[in-house]
């Protein structure tokens, strides 16, 4: 199921005549939009940028943004999934405009990673780490595997969906997904080791 | 089909396979245990990334269903009466007398900066001074309309916007480029001298250990130096920065100086403003219009065209002042040959000596300054209150404005002794190298600014430390609405400490601005550092 698909409470109706609303300046209607809505995008924003300050403008900015294109919304389809795309973009021309890191991560990227991991290891790591842990890990990871991430595991975007944000090509999100997976299995393993490390240091 | 490898496996699980190979997956893993292993955790790890990135985590109050915004903000309306208050307090007690005062004294016009760095009665004394806090409140509410132009503009559009109007108000500065002549001490010829008989026909700015001007300034002179010395003719202002600053010759305009000593024997035209270690007007030495200044010893045997105002240390007055005498002081001293036009106003801690002879317009009204503040009075604990609602304000601006650096800032300041270490050294520094700054001809904008944000950052520093200390004892909080109650439990318990007498108070006040600016130190330092866990 996808977050904020039935925020709320609100039944598909009812959300339906608060955009229409929404869309001719009614600002009570907005105000509901945004009180159903806010909570969802703000986590999508907190898994896509490195800092909750960031995660905060990014919000507003998007907010800001959807009120000025709500006329551009297709309401045959799902308004979530809309304000998720909305979100992707402002989220990622953000994270752009920074060219943190950018360098580095154009080069080397087409190469599948080659080691196997040993199934029950990863187990025994998704049953270690807690949720919280995880999202602390994503923080630790480069812009465009966050992003990757939360599109296709917190907005659950098709393929098609994640190239057109990211601008690579169709064929290469699965490499991209399946790297993201690897480089934050190894941040979490790092995490695990290093806290086993300071757990014997205290003790000794 | 032989083993598949991960990237096969994570595109079957995605739905991404073509039909056929899709087909041989399955085949392949209803033989081989170690592939359906294989997928199987790969199918809980995606099971696992999305709950872990979906599950509901506290967001912050601006975001979250703000079931409580429909219920009457009352930290709102308290605060922002309190701000009323403390605005109108300042307007009465402050601004309409300081214009009466500027008035009188002959001092028109000018830019804010001017009036604030150079003439300003704001600083005639302690009370003022404490007063001036009270003016923030006024500022919060400015503070406050950005805040409301937010929510119409894009951040980076207000930020512009206050940047824009910090530029125009370091514009008003009156700018000492243009059509002046610079000179700057080189390593051999530190002083500089303009003999008799030179003139100069600009403003003139000089950077140099002495400066000694003998012939003509047809202009403003603006010197920084050890050694000041005025001894020929300076037709504008001279505004000067130094150890000692001598006026033995004649000032056409007004004279500003922040120094050592500033010692007046020969003619200064319109008013002279001062804070130094001392004041001397010597006998023969004059000034057209008034004398406002700060300054730990005051000699007064010349002559002062208009009003004396003034907080100091010890004050003796021999000479001639022809307006009206507002002291704060520890001491002061009429001698028999003063003669003051108009009335005196003398707030200190000694009575007045007047010698017998002494010319005066009306006798010395003498109020005892009493250091420990009045705890019976009503007035008093409204005061306490306005600092409480000002504060309240101002952090309220602060946080809507920037929460992450207040949320950075409250994370630093749990650190308390490096931030009581840090908190030193920025108290300590930055006015350093605020003076340093200024030293350079670009600098003295930014050195102002920097003034500027320091005397900020002291007010702002109880801020961080009561969020903390409402942290400490309510539990830390995710919301807007319960950060700034905390916010506001936390300033009232910094208030009350700081009403216990015996200079506990006084203690706990110090305590707090060294922690908080260290708190504002550190936080100003990682935030500003653009996005450390991205790099990380």
């Amino acid at each position: 199921m996808q977050p904020g698909t039935e925020p709320g409470g609100q039944n598909a109706a009812e959300l339906a005549d608060a955009i229409r609303r929404a869309r001719v300046g009614d600002s009570d209607a907005w105000a509901d939009l945004y009180r159903q809505f806010a909570p969802a995008v703000f986590r999508f924003c907190r898994r896509a940028m490195p800092s909750r300050e960031d995660a905060e403008d990014a919000t507003s900015e998007v907010f800001l943004k959807v009120r000025g294109k709500l006329d551009q919304y297709d309401a045959s389809r799902p308004f979530n999934a809309w304000l998720y795309r909305v979100a992707a973009n402002q989220c990622w021309d953000l994270l752009r405009r920074r060219r943190v890191r950018q360098d580095l991560e154009t080069g080397d990227i087409e190469t599948i990673p080659l080691e196997h991991p040993d199934p029950g290891q990863l187990e025994r790591l998704l049953a270690e780490r807690s949720a919280a842990q995880v999202r602390k890990g994503l923080e630790q990871l480069p812009n465009r595997t966050r992003m990757a991430l939360t599109l296709r595991y917190y907005a659950d975007m098709s393929y098609d969906e994640i190239a057109e944000t990211l601008g690579v090509r169709r064929a290469f999100v699965g490499v991209l997904l399946l790297r993201a997976r690897h480089q934050l299995r190894r941040v979490l393993e790092e995490a695990v080791a290093a806290q086993k490390k300071s757990a014997v240091g205290s003790s000794a | 089909m032989n083993h598949f490898d991960e990237m096969t496996a994570s595109l079957y699980l995605d739905g991404q396979l073509e039909r056929t190979q899709a087909t041989d997956v399955r085949a392949h893993i209803g033989e081989c245990s170690e592939c359906r292993a294989l997928l199987t955790a790969l199918e809980n790890e995606s099971k696992w990334l999305s709950a872990s990135l979906r599950e509901k985590d506290p967001v912050p109050g601006r975001f979250a269903a703000p079931e409580d915004a429909k219920s009457l903000p009352w930290g709102w309306i308290t605060a922002l009466g309190f701000a009323a208050g403390g605005a109108f307090t300042v307007w009465t007690g402050m601004v309409e007398p300081f214009q009466r005062q500027l008035n009188q004294a002959g001092m028109t016009g000018g830019n804010l900066m001017t009036m604030l760095f150079f003439s300003s009665t704001l600083w005639r004394g302690w009370s003022s001074l404490l007063n001036f806090l009270g003016y923030f409140s006024a500022a919060a509410l400015a503070m406050l309309l950005v805040v409301l132009l937010q929510r119409y503009w894009r951040r980076g559009a207000t930020v512009g916007i206050v940047l824009a109007g910090l530029a125009l108000m370091l514009a008003a500065v009156p700018q000492p480029a243009g059509a002046a002549e610079v000179y700057k001490a080189k390593p051999g010829h530190p002083n500089y001298l303009l003999t008799a008989g030179q003139t100069v026909n600009t403003d003139l700015i000089v950077f140099a250990d002495s400066v000694h001007i003998d012939g003509t300034v047809n202009g403003d002179l603006i010197a920084f130096g050890n050694t000041i010395e005025v001894a020929g003719h300076v037709t504008g202002d001279v505004i000067g920065w130094g150890n000692h600053v001598r006026i033995t010759g004649q000032v056409d305009g007004n004279l500003r100086s922040g120094a050592g000593a500033v010692f007046i024997g020969g003619k200064v035209g319109k008013n002279v403003s001062a804070w130094t270690g001392a004041v001397e007007i010597a006998r023969g030495g004059e000034i057209g219009g008034s004398l406002t200044s700060g300054a730990g010893e005051f000699l007064i045997e010349g002559k002062v065209g208009r009003d004396f105002m003034a907080f100091g240390g010890t004050t003796t007055i021999d000479g001639t002042i022809g307006g009206n005498v507002q002291l704060r002081s520890g001491e002061l001293q009429i001698d028999q040959t003063a003669n003051i036009a108009g009335y005196t106003k003398y707030v200190g801690d000694h009575p007045p000596v007047v010698e017998t002879g002494a010319k005066l317009g009306s006798p010395v009204e003498f109020t005892l300054h009493s250091r420990a503040p009045n705890y019976r009075t009503w007035r008093y604990y409204w005061h306490r209150a306005e600092f409480w609602g000002a504060a309240f304000v101002f952090g309220l601006v602060l946080v809507l404005l920037l929460p992450g650096f207040v949320a950075e800032g409250t994370r630093a300041s749990q650190k308390f002794l490096p931030s009581l270490g840090i908190g030193v050294v920025a108290l300590i520094a930055t006015p350093i190298i605020a003076i340093i700054v200024c030293f350079t001809v670009v600098g003295i904008g930014v050195s102002i600014a920097t003034l500027m944000i320091y005397a900020i950052a002291i007010y702002a520093a109880q801020i961080f430390v009561a969020t903390w200390l409402g942290n400490a004892l309510m539990g830390h909080s995710e919301g807007t609405g319960g950060a700034l109650g905390r916010l506001a439990v936390g300033l009232l318990i910094i208030q009350v400490l700081q009403m216990i007498p015996e200079h506990v108070g006084d203690i706990v006040c110090f305590v707090v601005i060294l922690w908080g600016l260290g708190a504002i130190a550190i936080a100003s330092f990682r935030y500003l550092k653009p996005s450390v866990a991205a790099a990380a």
